[in-house]
């Protein structure tokens, strides 16, 4: 297994990242507007001196592979770089916001398995019944709804009906109370979570209704083992490993989709420091956020990797 | 495929001028904040207290008044810092850290200082801080974005602890409104050095004091006690950053904030509905503008661009994107008083469709031409405006395409004055001068037209060394017709701001030109 690990460390995350590294470099000054035209904007009364000025005291005067190269020996060195707009360090900034995303994602992974699961085994169970048709226009209406929409939805509706409840907007930190916490990032972490559970809920029916029709549980029902154990033992075992690839990428998907309901929910989270970042042509902060997140990308698929051979011992690594 | 994205743009102007139809009542321009039955509440006066706690959009990208040029970073800055004048609300200097001055030549101005003003960190303000914070915002090596602003500034002479003496190369009739802006704040030397700038701390002069800048998130303000005026009434400031508006909208019903400046008339009707807040309203110095790229044919010929000015119909834009509220411009915004000349008075400015037609037909043009109109989905009106315009320049036979471009793409643009036509606005400040100036004058900076011709330069330096005021007035109102016979661009109408409040806010006043310029008079009824 630690040789499946370091060759996946060295053939896989390193270039991974060195391509995104080039990338997100590349399009950052191939899009037009540059950080300093940004700031200035388009009403300033500024000469053409002055704003060479600015350009140079911010060193994007330099040829682009001068200034990559520069960037990609900092990093080596585990330094992100200095936020142009805000001169602090821009892994401080990552680090200063990362608990909010992290806490969002969270809350929503755990709110949306507490739902997809139960609803999940319970529709596989009853194909075709009530509650399994219920579930499944339920799902489908999640997994079409945008987030921003649901976002938007839910403030009006709480605004409307349960004012003083949850906040709408802003982020209380842990250190103002475990409850003030939770209710601030509840309407968010909710948003994120339904469209995810939608998703997970299809494919742990899918997976399940699929494994109760394998041999080896015909068996296990032929020995008289109760209905209970064959399921949760014998059948979700297995019928899990889907669930845990899709929930590998949607970790993932779940980093970018704080992009947006931080937005929404004025939440001081990554998404909401790329997207600022991307407004304001920030560039190294843009670069910092968006390998940060690649970086925590593939790790999480290097983790759902690793949890397959905990729940079924013939899936091997090495292999 | 062009059919269809016609068939779009076609949908959208009908729902435009349906919801233009279905508007609520605008707000009342320039009404008081409280609505009629709380006088009877406010009949016990103003009252000391409370924390006002103000929605924002956008994050202060900066503390330093010497480096930003965010309207987000000012509306703060406003409250902390002064300036050496002030103006009143005819746009007329009026003493506020300087209790006076003289003007004994058109080269000097020597201004008193105050005797009782100090710092947030308890030291008093002397001359020096004044020409430290001059030469501060002049000097290369601090690269100001202001710096063009004071170019006409020689030397500073501080002869005593208690007065200021500038010299100018040459007459500058708009130099005290110049200084009178938010970015020439006095700040003191030793926390400049202390901090190597001001742009994470904020130590000022003026009613409220920063106690707690966390970004993105909140900025605290409190009351300053050693206020010269006296402490204001409220104990403090508290900003918070919600950048969704329904948000804000949400967080202005529940009660969360108490105030928080609204984007477009759609979203002011919206929360004039809400129980418990109001809007308030004003015509700003801002302004709306269609630009022309007087470089590129066919704007190049004069013709084209007087036929446009004809062809568009400013008032009907302000009735339908922006529901009666705004006022048609001249090339000076009304807002500015005395210094602009009416409308009606203006060449080219009644649309005549027929006029124009027969101006292109002498231009070379009579069947119209192809054309495009940039704008930035960033502000949706420029894309309301830039639909509107594109219909009726049809009636003269010119087809217009819609580009919409990202914000940070469209300044790109704007830079390399890569456009036929673009809509945006423009800020004219608090003097003509700063309003025509950069953006006319052959080379100009903001001169994104690439607009040159010797009498408009000749009538724009002349009215900018003037210092006598009647005869500066009499010099801009003749600007104002040469440039409308002109039309470099098609200036269109006053921007509306809005600020939605709860009914608890009293003494809140717009301005303008600096929305929250003064809260020291604010308070809060119980």
């Amino acid at each position: 297994m630690w040789h499946y690990l370091l060759r996946r460390l060295l053939i896989i995350f390193l270039p991974t990242l060195l391509g995104i590294s080039v990338v997100v470099f590349g399009i950052m000054h191939l899009i037009p507007g540059s950080f300093v035209d940004v700031l200035v904007g388009i009403g300033t009364d500024i000469t053409e001196e002055q704003r060479a000025r600015l350009v140079q005291a911010y060193g994007l005067d330099r040829p682009l592979p001068v200034q990559y190269l520069y960037w990609l020996g900092n990093l080596a060195r585990g330094d992100l770089g200095t936020s142009l707009r805000t001169g602090k360090p821009v892994l401080a900034e990552i680090i200063g916001r990362l608990p909010v995303t992290l806490e969002v994602s969270a809350l929503a992974l755990l709110m949306a398995l507490a739902l997809a699961i139960p609803l999940g085994v319970l529709s596989a169970v009853r194909p075709n019944g009530a509650l399994d048709l219920v579930a499944r226009v339920l799902a489908l209406a999640g997994l079409s709804v945008p987030n921003f929409l649901l976002g938007t939805l839910l403030i009006l509706a709480v605004s409307l009906y349960l004012p003083n409840r949850f906040p709408t907007t802003g982020y209380v930190p842990l250190s103002e109370g475990l409850g003030a916490n939770l209710r601030s990032i509840f309407l968010p972490s909710l948003t994120l979570a339904l469209a995810l559970s939608a998703s997970l809920m299809r494919i742990t029916r899918a997976s399940l209704a699929e494994t109760l029709h394998q041999e080896y549980i015909r068996v296990a029902r032929s020995k008289g083992l109760h209905e209970r154990r064959v399921l949760l033992v014998h059948a979700l075992r297995n019928g899990l490993i889907p669930v845990i690839t899709l929930l590998g990428i949607h970790v993932g998907y779940l980093l970018g989709g704080t992009v947006i309901v931080e937005e929404i929910f004025s939440l001081p989270g990554i998404g909401r420091l790329a997207l600022n970042a991307i407004y304001q042509r920030d560039y190294p902060t843009v670069q910092g956020t968006v390998l940060f997140i690649a970086v925590a990308f593939v790790l999480v698929n290097l983790l759902t990797d690793l949890a397959y051979s905990l729940i079924d011992p013939r899936i091997r690594l090495e292999q | 495929m062009r059919h269809h994205v016609k068939m779009v743009l076609v949908a959208l102007v009908v729902l435009l001028l349906v919801s233009a139809c279905a508007a609520p009542p605008p707000p009342q321009a320039g009404a008081p904040a409280s609505g009629e039955e709380q006088s009877a509440a406010t009949t016990e006066g103003p009252q000391p207290g409370g924390t006002l706690i103000i929605g924002k959009s956008t994050e202060a990208v900066g503390l330093d008044p010497h480096l930003v040029t965010a309207r987000s970073s000012f509306e703060v800055i406003a409250q902390v810092y002064n300036q050496l004048v002030d103006l009143d609300e005819d746009y007329l200097p009026i003493p506020e850290l300087a209790e006076s001055w003289e003007n004994p030549d058109d080269l000097t101005f020597i201004f008193h200082l105050r005797p009782d003003v100090k710092f947030h960190n308890g030291r008093t303000l002397v001359a020096e801080d004044v020409k430290f914070s001059f030469e501060r915002i002049q000097d290369p090596a601090v690269a100001s974005p202001w710096s063009s602003q004071l170019e006409l500034i020689e030397r500073i002479e501080t002869p005593d602890e208690r007065t200021v003496i500038f010299h100018l190369s040459q007459p500058f009739g708009a130099f005290l409104s110049t200084i009178a802006s938010t970015w020439a704040a006095i700040v003191p030397p030793e926390e400049v050095e202390a901090n190597g700038d001001l742009q994470r701390v904020m130590v000022g002069t003026g009613p409220f004091m920063l106690e707690e800048y966390v970004e993105e998130t909140r900025t605290v303000l409190r009351a300053n006690p050693d206020y010269f005026e006296g402490a204001p009434l409220l104990d403090g400031i508290t900003y918070l950053i919600i950048p969704d508006e329904a948000a804000r909208l949400a967080a202005l019903r529940t009660g969360e904030i108490h105030m928080s400046a609204l984007s477009n008339a759609a979203s002011a009707g919206l929360a004039a509905r809400s129980e418990g807040v109001s809007v308030a309203s004003q015509q700003t110095t801002d302004y709306y503008l269609l630009g022309l790229n007087t470089q590129r044919a066919p704007f190049d010929d004069v013709r084209v661009r007087q036929a446009l000015s004809l062809a568009i119909d400013r008032q009907a834009i302000v009735d339908s994107v922006f529901f009666g509220e705004g006022l048609v411009t001249g090339p000076i915004v009304p807002t500015l008083g005395k210094w602009s000349v009416p409308p009606e008075e203006l060449p080219f400015y009644q649309p005549d469709v027929e006029q124009a037609k027969a101006l292109l037909a002498e231009a070379g043009y009579p069947d119209g031409f192809e054309t495009t109109i940039t704008a930035s989905p960033r502000f949706p009106e420029f894309t309301s405006i830039a639909l509107v315009i594109q219909n009726q320049l049809k009636q003269i036979g010119v087809t217009a395409t819609l580009d919409q471009v990202e914000w940070g793409t469209f300044i790109q643009k704007w830079r390399d004055r890569d456009f036929d036509t673009f809509v945006s606005y423009n800020g004219s400040g608090n003097d003509p001068d700063r309003a025509l100036y950069p953006m006319l004058h052959t080379g100009g900076s903001v001169n994104a037209f690439q607009f040159s011709d010797p009498e408009i330069d000749r009538m724009l330096e002349e009215a900018r060394t003037t210092v006598d005021q009647e005869e500066r007035i009499r010099l801009y109102h003749e600007l104002a017709q040469a440039i409308a016979r002109q039309a470099p661009l098609i200036f269109l109408n006053t921007r509306t701001e809005y600020v939605a409040l709860r009914d608890n806010v009293r003494d809140f006043h717009l301005s303008p030109v600096d929305t929250y310029r003064s809260l020291k008079q604010v308070w809060l009824a119980p």
